[in-house]
């Protein structure tokens, strides 16, 4: 009895092993196919010493029933499975141009409506330089490039792309509202501010995000 | 039997294995030990005994066959695996399609004989 089984655990074991990549309920159903199957043998054939033998060889090795398990599963039909992924540069060469191109006059707008609501004077001649119009159309090469970057690397951070993609129009947007609106009063100055330095956090998390994708197909 | 068929009967027993299953319950539930008995032990239709058991399971997950547990005469209580309405359909229509396909692949066999 001891011996038998043993045998039977080991076959089951080696199994199990074989099957760990399978659904769990799947698997179950499995190994207590073949547990019953082996047990079915061994009852109907209680005095015959060969019985147990001859039952694991009829089952066959235990690689040939993982191979039926996994026989199933097709290989993907995923039109961009087998396909290798872009080179990373991709991806940080994205990163890189839409953080130049919406950071310095998100953070430059955000600065200027703060120094005038804190009246510090030393920022405010540097003001044409960040928030201008001016300012937010020279950058619209980078952003050409982020754009560009970001469709090219789309495979590198699939489930962030589109957000990086938002994030250049997020941004001019907040900028244009900080420069429109934030001069009027006070209160908008600081609304204003507390909405460019979301705009960034936000961005910068988005990248970050996407710099952590690291998807396998 | 010769060493280079046993690659080709892996791709022919693709699909029509497990319509075989289903034929072979079709009528009355059996259990896996006599589903296996009834498959042959020559190897054509079944390699090892043990590949009939993730077949099943497959089975039951597609819907096609249904469990039930019983207890028998001779030792452990088993599982009989019984044909569902979507399992009878199937097995309906890998009939009609057999057919139509062992003929024309005998025809075409036959014709490059004559």
């Amino acid at each position: 009895m001891n011996r038998s089984d043993s045998a039977v655990g080991t076959y089951l074991d080696d199994l199990a092993r074989m099957l760990a990549d399978l659904d769990p309920a799947e698997r179950d159903d499995v190994l207590a196919g073949v547990r019953e199957h082996v047990d079915g043998i061994l009852a109907e054939r209680p005095d015959d010493p060969r019985a147990l033998e001859d039952a694991l060889l009829r089952l066959g090795p235990p690689e040939q029933v993982a191979a039926e398990a996994r026989a199933d599963r097709a290989p993907s039909t995923s039109p961009s499975a087998g396909a290798p992924l872009p080179g990373r540069a991709w991806l940080v060469a994205a990163l890189a141009l839409t953080l130049t191109s919406t950071l310095p006059f998100t953070l430059g707008t955000a600065l200027m409506r703060a120094s005038v609501i804190a009246n510090v004077s030393w920022l405010q001649p540097m003001a044409p330089l960040f928030s201008s119009w001016e300012a937010m159309t020279r950058v619209w090469p980078l952003w050409v490039g982020a754009v560009i970057c970001t469709v090219a690397a789309r495979r590198l951070a699939p489930r962030s792309w589109r957000l990086l993609l938002a994030t250049g129009p997020v941004c001019y947007a907040s900028a244009a509202a900080g420069t429109l609106w934030g001069a009027q009063s006070r209160v908008w100055g600081l609304i204003s501010v507390v909405l460019l330095l979301g705009v960034i956090a936000g961005t910068a998390a988005v990248a970050i995000r996407a710099y952590r994708e690291r998807p396998t197909r | 039997m010769e060493p280079g068929d046993s690659a080709i009967l892996t791709h022919l027993r693709r699909g029509a294995l497990e319509h075989c299953v289903l034929a072979l319950l079709d009528g009355e539930p059996s259990y896996g030990l006599d589903i296996a008995r009834r498959l042959g032990d020559d190897g054509v239709l079944l390699t090892g005994e043990g590949t009939l058991y993730p077949l099943l399971a497959r089975l039951r997950r597609q819907g096609l066959v249904d469990t039930t547990w019983a207890e028998s005469a001779t030792g452990p209580p088993r599982r009989y695996y019984a044909l569902t309405a979507g399992g009878r359909t199937a097995l309906a229509a890998f009939e009609r399609t057999w057919k139509t396909f062992r003929d024309a692949v005998d025809a075409t066999l036959d014709r490059r004989q004559s």
